[in-house]
């Protein structure tokens, strides 16, 4: 205990310098600027901003990029509720209820709680990181391929619960997903699968393409189906910040978010994605009144924005223990320490206290900012709703296309994001929600290479889903999952029989 | 029996499965099947492409026997003029560069909503221009071509 | 004199034909020079390409940015760079990688056609073993693979990669039969081979070096025919198992899009050596695991030709298949 409170002194010494501070706020504006812009993402603008940060000295330059990632998860979710697009794959559950807040005149306490929400969970991941990195590390490590598998598993099954509207139509949606999933080059074999011939496919459908144009695209054309609409929304903004009520529903949905974040965010690959996506089909399982959420309920914003806080800030741990990273970041990150002399890894906290400490103090810090930031801003993003409809709709596509543009530089995805623009349009006029295909698009290739690789070390036998213990308590979950899903509806057409009779 | 569609939204919505499922199989038919133990490139696509068809047969069939919601309005003029926006952003936006572009885009897309009025959105396409220039050109320096190359 | 409608025309022909030949190498450079990656940012690839920008753009005085443009395995940057306009205006890192591709799968370019630069850098890979499988050298791996055949399994950072083809031909080479586990990329295959899911691998040094110092992982032969520097007592796979040519290994050079003029291509050359030979460069590099390259025109452009073939002879030998 005593050590910890010295080591986060030693890290607040750092970080409390005015260079770090400058670095740390200057990565958290970049961050936010490119959360709110779909397309460029994280990713892009860290490996732009790398070559920079090669004359910083470390500490300074890891707490920017640092900034710029959780940065963007703020920002991406203002974007997703006020013109329901989604740049990256954790904010499109902060769609579904987020916009739907914001067409009730409800945008300010969405965007509020969010980054309440976000706040809470990076100030819980913080501590976390500090405390029980490494026991939470080792953990990680167990999670083999039919472990991965039988969590995407589960991961899946939840996402039906997504749908508010018809199931059926939401389990059709995940296997479409899936399947979009499977175009590009297959890893276990390195055919390629639907490419057609054509490059740009072997790497798959772009996920900012698709996502956008589901989403973006698709609502922008339904809300032209009424020549009337003159703004986005209908009724009128009322206030900007949470009532005591919200703050009271939102609470136990924040900490259950952090806490799935917390853990998800560890595994590599999927994780922090994951973790939104369950934090909302928790939320929507426990509510009392599950029907209100697709309309605007705020633990289905409050939640998922706390998980996927949580889940990028907790990718920060495998990184920092073991070296090794959770997602393509934090790969760009090794990169930029490789650079500058340090090898991060099991030794680098002996060897580099200032550093690391530095480093997980100044997260605690930039949210504080991120916080700091975004409140004042929510004014603005609000005051943008009232812009009329006409203006509006030709920049977010605008917004939609660049974005789109400048994941490849290639014109191929600025195309992709107009025919699923199309298919967007159609999905919405057929009552199909793409929530769940967007689950599907992202798990299903994770899904795919882990229980063939699984099938590859057990030479084809497909006991070990059940033999190891956590796959096998994934898959129980998946089937209790699955009767909880299963038996309203069941219940329900027993009803309807009975009442025919 | 009356053969009537009562539900175009499950018809439709069935019709697109059976198509994209039997599209799955067509064009995963060189890939090698293998089984559920050793599964080859091509088991997952079949199978998914397989319960897509199914699933597609059975929205079909329900659109005889269940109502479906009124329908609403298409927004065919909608679709055209936004979906072709983003198509002519990508058709023209490496020769033509970035500002010229997106003045064009948002002038073809504002023919989608009946209440434009030139005055208002010409110069609001250059602001949009000229911000996005700054954005993506100046502050990302993203290296987009910005201005056209004749 | 008088100027009719046609000579106009014609001179503005004859202008705008003047403005469209490529460049002429003496105001060369007066546009700033886009580097292709064929692979996300981050990546050894885009390191690489990275740390000479910086010198490059200072030596010819123009910006030189990279542009990374993915996917397929890097064949989408092959096949644009191929295409790019020759001017010099556009360069592309090309990797070992792209010489290995045509033996494996249809590929739209020829890496031998591209006009030598420089070799940037190279590295070898590290043959390593999960710490608890009991081997502590390569003749007791290959006495234990062929003790149980299929029990053993060596993990890759992806099918056709530079890693597949080196334990497929350490397989072939020894006579084993070891079971083959692909992966996307380094970062999966070092988790599974800490957590002991998987038996042996061939990594790059750079991203698997703390392990081994850690005793995490256990190095037992490089892939290269010399040792690294990074770990001397390591012996190479040759020397280890008394094979004879066993030479594999990754490396990141530079080249031109076939047709840029030789007078470009020479100044691009010699402000890439003059980089290179920075201290900051070297000791980047050196960093990364990598060992500086230098290597550069027809020297390079005859390098690249016999990787293609070597290439194309492993996969042959071990009877590898990608469509």
């Amino acid at each position: 205990m005593v050590d910890l409170l010295g080591n986060l002194a030693l890290g607040f010494g750092e970080v409390i310098t005015p260079t770090n501070l400058l670095y740390c706020f200057l990565g958290c504006l970049i961050g936010t600027l490119i959360g709110v812009l779909p397309g460029i993402g994280p990713l892009a603008s860290i490996a732009l901003l790398l070559p920079i940060t090669f004359s910083l000295e470390p500490t300074g330059a890891l707490i920017m990029l640092a900034g710029i990632y959780y940065g963007a998860q703020y920002g991406g979710s203002t974007t997703a509720i006020l013109v329901n697009l989604p740049g990256e794959a954790s904010a499109v559950v902060t769609c579904i209820d987020g916009h739907q807040m914001a067409l009730k005149g409800r945008a300010g306490p969405a965007l509020a709680i969010a980054a309440i929400g976000s706040f809470i969970a990076g100030t819980v991941v913080t501590l976390l990181i500090a405390t029980v990195a490494a026991p939470l590390t080792v953990l990680a490590l167990r999670f083999g391929p039919a472990d991965y598998a039988s969590l995407m598993i589960f991961g899946l099954i939840g996402a039906v619960v997504l749908a508010s509207g018809s199931v059926m139509k939401a389990i059709a949606m995940v296997f479409v997903g899936l399947l979009l999933g499977i175009i590009g080059i297959d890893v276990n074999s390195g055919y390629m699968r639907y490419t057609f011939g054509y490059p740009p496919l072997a790497d798959g459908i772009g996920f900012v393409a698709l996502a956008v144009g589901l989403f973006g695209v698709g609502e922008i054309v339904r809300n032209l189906e009424h020549s009337d609409s003159r703004s986005v929304i209908s009724s009128k903004i009322g206030r900007l910040m949470p009532t005591r009520r919200d703050m009271r529903t939102a609470l136990p949905a924040i900490a259950r978010g952090t806490a799935l974040g917390s853990f998800l965010g560890i595994l590599p690959g999927g994780g922090a994605t994951l973790s939104a996506f369950a934090s909302y089909a928790l939320e929507k399982r426990v509510a009392r009144d599950p029907s209100r959420f697709g309309s605007g309920a705020i633990e289905g914003v409050a939640g998922p924005e706390a998980a996927n806080n949580a889940g990028a800030q907790a990718s920060f741990i495998p990184m920092l223990t073991l070296g090794i990273p959770a997602n393509a970041v934090m790969a760009l990150m090794i990169g930029a320490l490789t650079v500058q002399g340090i090898q991060p890894g099991p030794r680098v906290l002996q060897a580099e206290p200032l550093l690391v400490w530095g480093l997980i103090v100044s997260m605690w810090v930039g949210n504080l900012m991120l916080l700091i930031i975004n409140l004042p801003l929510i004014g603005l993003w609000v005051r943008l709703l009232k812009v009329p409809y006409r203006l509006l709709f030709p920049a977010i596509l605008v917004f939609c296309a660049v974005g789109a543009f400048t994941i490849n530089n290639s014109t191929f995805d600025i195309y992709m994001t107009a025919l699923f623009g199309i298919l967007g349009y159609f999905f919405i006029k057929v009552g199909a929600e793409p929530a769940p295909l967007i689950l599907g698009f992202v798990l299903g290739p994770l899904l795919e290479e882990n229980v063939r690789r699984a099938l590859v070390f057990s030479r084809g036998d497909p006991i070990v889903f059940i033999e190891e213990p956590i796959s096998a308590g994934f898959l129980a979950a998946a089937a209790i999952l699955l009767i909880l899903v299963a038996l309203p509806s069941l219940r329900r057409q027993r009803q309807e029989a009975f009442r025919e009779e | 029996m009356n053969l009537r569609v009562r539900n175009r939204q499950n018809f439709l919505f069935g019709a697109f499965l059976l198509f994209l499922g039997v599209a799955g199989i067509v064009f995963a038919r060189d890939l090698t099947m293998g089984n559920a133990f050793r599964m080859g490139p091509g088991y997952l696509p079949n199978v998914l492409s397989g319960c897509i068809a199914l699933f597609g047969l059975g929205f079909l069939a329900s659109a005889f026997w269940t109502d479906g919601e009124e329908w609403g309005r298409t927004a065919w003029s909608g679709l055209l003029f936004v979906v072709g926006a983003v198509v002519v952003f990508g058709l023209i936006v490496k020769w033509a560069g970035l500002a010229l572009t997106i003045v064009v885009s948002v002038l073809l897309s504002s023919f989608a909503a009946t209440d434009r009025r030139w005055r208002e959105i010409v110069p609001f396409a250059i602001g949009l221009a000229i911000a996005c220039v700054l954005i993506f050109g100046t502050i990302f320096n993203l290296h987009l071509p910005i201005w056209p190359k004749w | 004199m008088k100027l009719t409608r046609r000579d106009l025309i014609l001179a503005i022909g004859a202008a705008s034909l003047a403005a469209g030949t490529p460049a002429v190498a003496a105001d060369w450079p007066s546009e700033p020079i886009t580097i292709l990656v064929g692979y996300p940012a981050g990546g050894a690839n885009d390191l690489v390409a990275r740390t000479l920008i910086e010198g490059l753009s200072e030596r010819l005085g123009t910006s030189v940015v990279v542009e990374n443009r993915t996917g397929a395995a890097g064949v989408v940057a092959g096949d644009a760079a191929a295409r790019a306009e020759p001017d010099g205006y556009t360069l592309y890192m090309i990797s070992s990688a792209q010489t290995l591709a045509p033996s494996i799968r249809d590929v739209s370019f020829d890496p031998k056609a591209f006009e030598p630069i420089m070799l940037g850098a190279a590295g070898n890979y590290l043959l390593l073993t999960r710490k608890d499988l009991g081997a502590s050298s390569v003749e007791e791996l290959v006495a234990m693979a062929k003790d149980d055949p299929g029990a053993l399994s060596y993990a890759s950072s992806g099918i056709g990669a530079g890693p597949h083809l080196t334990g497929e031909l350490f397989k072939s080479k020894t006579g084993t039969d070891i079971l083959h586990v692909p992966y996307r990329g380094d970062t999966p295959v070092l988790t599974d081979l800490l957590a002991g899911r998987v038996d042996m691998g061939f990594v790059a040094v750079a991203p698997s070096k703390q392990y081994v110092e850690n005793g995490d992982l256990i190095a037992l032969a490089v892939s290269g025919n010399e040792r690294v520097d990074t770990f001397p007592d390591v012996p190479t796979v040759e020397e280890a198992a008394g094979l004879d040519a066993f030479n594999m290994g990754a490396w990141w050079g530079l080249v031109a899009p076939p047709g840029t003029p030789q007078d470009i291509v020479d100044k691009v050359t010699a402000a890439a050596e003059e980089t290179l030979a920075t201290d900051k460069v070297q000791s980047t590099f050196t960093g990364l695991g990598f060992r500086p390259g230098g290597m550069k025109g027809e020297e390079f452009g005859a390098f690249i030709s016999t990787e293609v073939d070597k290439f194309a002879g492993i996969v042959e030998e071990a009877n590898i298949s990608v469509e």
